[in-house]
Formats: C-alpha cells, structure tokens, sequence
C-alpha cells in the first residue's frame, strides 16, 4: 500500500512556498515575486486534497503504463 | 429570424444539393447574422468572409457541374481557434500565440468536415489554452451566453457552443479536456459530444492535456451532431492516441428500436451538490428512459481529483520552456495554474495516472449492469457573469471550479457523453450526460434521439 502524503495533515502555506521557490529553482523557473502568491495558492489546494488519493490501496497491476493489445 | 439559422443542416445541405438553395445565400446569412450578434455575444476571434463565400460558390459550382460536395454541403460550421485552419493563426485563446506563423494545413478535423461539403465561416473564442470552464479571456474578452447576456456561455469551448446556439453556424467544432464541450453545451443549451478517448482525431489542435484532450462537435439536433461526428470519424495516423478502429456511422441507425435499453441514474457523487434544477432535469430525464435509480461510480471524487491533478501537472510541463522565458504572456490565472502544476512532486501525479486503471475497471463493472449511465452536466445553469460563489443546500462553493465535477470524472477515464439539453419551461436550459461505455457512442446517441424525440431534450436558437 502507498503510504499517504502527510495523511491528515493539513499544510502550513510557508512551508509550500519554501518547497515552490526551491522546485522552482531546480527546474529553471523564476517565479516572480507577483506570481508566488497565485502559484503557492495553487499548489496548497492541491495539497490540501491529496490525503485520499494518496491513501489509496492500489496494488501492482494499478499501474500507468500503456497496456497493447496483439 | 430568418429561415436557414433554424434549419437543421441535413435539411440545409440536401437543399443546397437539390439546387433549392444556394450555398452562398445561406453562408452569407450566417455571416450576417454573426455579424449583427457578436458584437454582444462575442463568440468568435476570427471571421472569415472571403474565404467562406469562396468555399460556397465552389459548392455551388460544384453541384452545377453533377458534383456532389458531401453530406454537410454548403453548412457553416465555426472551429475553436485551437484548430489548425489553413491560413490562419491557430490561437487557442493566447495572446503568446498571436505572432506565429499561419498553419499550413488544417487540422483532420476541419479537413473532414471540409471534405463532407461544410464551410467554416469562423474561429471561435475559449478560455486560454483550454485552461477554464467560463470563456472568460484576458485577451480576447469574455463570450457572453445568447438565452441570457448577463450570463456566460461556459467553456473552454464556449464560444463555438454560443455561436451555435445563437444561430450563427449549424455545428461547432470544440474540445474537451475535463468537461469543455459538455459545460459550455449545458450552459448554452445546445447538444454537445465529447467521443471515446482515441475515437477522433486531434491531429492539428493545440494539446493541453495530452492523456484527457478530446475533440468532438455541438449542434441543435441530435441529427446534425451525429451528422458532423460520421464526418469526423475514422482512423488517423497523425495523431498516435487515434484509434485504428474503422468508423461506425451512427446516423442511418439513431432511431432503431432501443427497447430494452438498460439505462442507470448514476447517485453519489453525482446526486450531490448540485441544485434544484439541475436535478429536475435528470429525473425528468431518468422518468422517460425508465432508468433505474442509485447507481454508484464508486471513486468519482478521488477521480475528478485525480484529473484535477493530472491536468495541472501535464499542462505545467508542456508550457514548461514558455512558464521560464515569457511567464508574462500567460492569463494571470493560467499563469499560476500551469506553474504549480509544473512543480507538483511525481509521485502525487503518478499516483492519480495508476488510479485510472483501478477507476475503468469499476465503470467497467457497471456497463455490465447498463448500457447506459445518466448524470447532470453541470451542477447549476449558466453562472450570472460576475457571480463567484455557489450555494447549494447552504453551502457556499466557489462557482468557476465547481462546475466540472459531473464532467472530470467520465473524461479521466475516456468515456463517450453526449450532454442533452433539458428544456424546462421558464428556466434557463440545462444538460444532462448521457454515458456510454468505451466505443459505444452509438447506443448513447440513440438514447440522446429517444429524449430529443419525447420534446425532453431540445435546443433552439436562442432569441
């Protein structure tokens, strides 16, 4: 089972701004001082949701991967 | 109104081809009418009159000499300007596209419904990128709903599905990513089809979402819309997410006995937070089909979730070179979007790609059960334009994203939907999905025939 993301916490909004400015920098973004507030607002929402899907019991056969068919 | 705008376009087409009508008179009649509308509805970026008389003279010229241009002869149609239109600035709603080059062939699409005889008489406006459910543009402004101007026409594909309800073009072209063609179709009151993943062909659109985009037509019959999708079928190796299946025409068969058609209300998460009317709608709906109530999609909130996700991500990464030079030329709000979706960690993303997987497989276990599942399109009608908020049972959501949880689900796993328009005397028209399983968008259409001939589902032009 995948273990959930911080399950049942909630996310400090500094802590994801520090986590955007340092992704960010590593992907060659400069996220600009008028955009951070949009771009952490953003990714709260989305972390803010993530429990359930990350508690999720998917098991191997679960997977991305394209699957062909003969 | 004049006549043609309130023709069905098989009608239009077999006049033009009996030589009863003119192809000319009928597509400057369309522009005509776009011509006195738009300035208020403001659905389209690009109008093109020259080349459309053109093409009409052609078609007329053509059935002159014994030729036969097709089954759409002489009908104008509208694209969403993410289609490649040869000559023309594909624009998918960006002012960062406004400088390049015109495309030098069109798009499979357009080129099929060209080749059934149809005349595209314009590109149409959407929200930037296909990012959105409103058609509110920063560029190009914001596309006003016909039935009601103080309200929006949805979107992304907003402005073909307000351009087909307000007469100014018989089929509109548009795309659907989370729900892009069905709530504009829901909002506007007009039919709309968003086709199995891989059943059309994207070849020549601006992706978004490459693993969710779909492509599909809006009309005002189900007859026209099953007339565009037979146009637009068939295999396309420009595309590689297009399926090798040859095409199933579903026209010659909408009104086959469907006696016996197991058909579902789908409850849960589809039963909640959505108004009255909306619900009025699908029991309405679900009264004439006999459908049987209580159906679960067990999963369609982590799935609307998931495809929340994994459009974020898919869309940061491909705007990914244009997020690091030119952040500025984006919408403020896609702006932010796409970049937190670029920086979102892998494993939250892969883990909403694995979950498709587990989500066919329990739609699959349902469509032993049905054949056909039913839903509301959209939780409410069209949002009033400045309105922000939605209060359902006293609960007060935010409108804009609220209005794609019916939607998101089915397209993250690539289901055919056709949204009906429900008209409910004194209120604003509303859809409901109509939803099939993989490839068996023929049973779908027949059920959408079904309600359109009871007088449930229908679609006018807005006056």
């Amino acid at each position: 089972m995948t273990q959930p993301l911080k399950a049942g916490r909630t996310f400090d909004r500094d802590e994801v701004a520090v986590y955007a400015a340092a992704a960010a920098s590593l992907l060659g973004l400069s996220l600009k001082e008028e955009h951070r507030e949009g771009v952490v607002t953003n990714l709260c929402l989305i972390f803010d949701q993530t429990t359930e899907l990350m508690s999720l019991e998917l098991d191997w056969n679960d997977e991305a991967a394209p699957v062909f068919y003969p | 109104m004049s006549g043609f705008a309130a023709m069905p376009a098989a009608r239009i087409a077999a006049s033009i081809r009996q030589r009863q009508l003119s192809a000319e008179e009928v597509v400057r009649e369309a522009l005509d009418r776009i011509a006195r509308l738009d300035t208020t509805i403001n659905s389209c970026t690009a109008v093109f009159h020259e080349t459309a008389i053109a093409a009409a003279a052609a078609i007329d010229g053509a059935i002159a000499q014994g030729d036969d241009p097709g089954p759409l002869a002489g009908v104008p149609i509208v694209v969403k300007n993410l289609f490649d239109v040869e000559g023309v600035v594909t624009l998918a709603g960006a002012r960062l596209l406004h400088g390049a080059p015109p495309a030098g062939q069109n798009a499979t699409a357009v080129r099929r419904m060209r080749e059934a005889g149809a005349i595209v008489v314009a590109a149409t406006n959407m929200d930037e990128f296909a990012y959105g459910f409103t058609t509110e543009n920063d560029f190009f402004g914001v596309t006003l709903n016909p039935h009601d101007t103080n309200r929006l026409a949805g979107g992304s594909s907003g402005g073909s599905a307000a351009a087909v309800a307000a007469g100014m073009a018989h089929i509109g072209l548009g795309s659907d990513t989370n729900g892009s063609i069905r709530v504009p179709s829901s909002f506007s009151g007009v039919f709309g089809l968003k086709p199995t993943y891989g059943r059309l062909s994207r070849a020549g659109t601006v992706p978004f979402v490459a693993s969710l985009d779909h492509i599909g037509p809006m009309a005002r019959s189900i007859d026209d819309l099953a007339l565009a999708y037979d146009a637009l079928q068939g295999p396309d190796p420009r595309d590689p997410v297009c399926s090798t299946r040859p095409a199933e025409p579903v026209r010659d068969r909408l009104y086959e006995n469907s006696t016996g058609m197991r058909v579902g209300l789908l409850g849960g998460w589809f039963g909640r937070d959505a108004d009255a009317l909306a619900l009025e709608a699908v029991d309405r709906v679900a009264d004439a089909l006999n459908a049987r109530r209580g159906v679960e999609l067990d999963g369609s909130g982590i799935a609307r979730f998931a495809a929340y996700v994994i459009t974020a991500a898919e869309g940061g990464n491909l705007h990914l070179d244009n997020l690091r030079t030119m952040p500025e030329a984006y919408d403020p709000a896609t702006r932010c979007r796409l970049l937190a979706g670029a920086l979102l960690p892998a494993s939250i993303v892969v883990q909403a790609q694995r979950f498709r997987r587990k989500f066919q497989e329990t739609a699959a276990a349902v469509f032993e059960q049905f054949d056909v599942l039913i839903a509301p399109t959209t939780p409410c009608a069209a949002l009033a334009r400045d309105q922000q908020t939605l209060t359902i049972d006293g609960v007060e959501m935010l409108a804009r994203a609220h209005v794609g949880i019916y939607t998101q689900p089915l397209s993250y796993i690539g289901l055919p939907v056709i949204s009906v328009p429900v008209a409910i005397p004194g209120q604003l028209p509303i859809g409901v999905q109509i939803i099939g399983a993989p490839w068996a968008e023929l049973k779908v259409f027949q059920v959408a025939a079904q309600l359109e001939q009871a007088g449930l589902a229908s679609a006018p032009v807005a006056t």
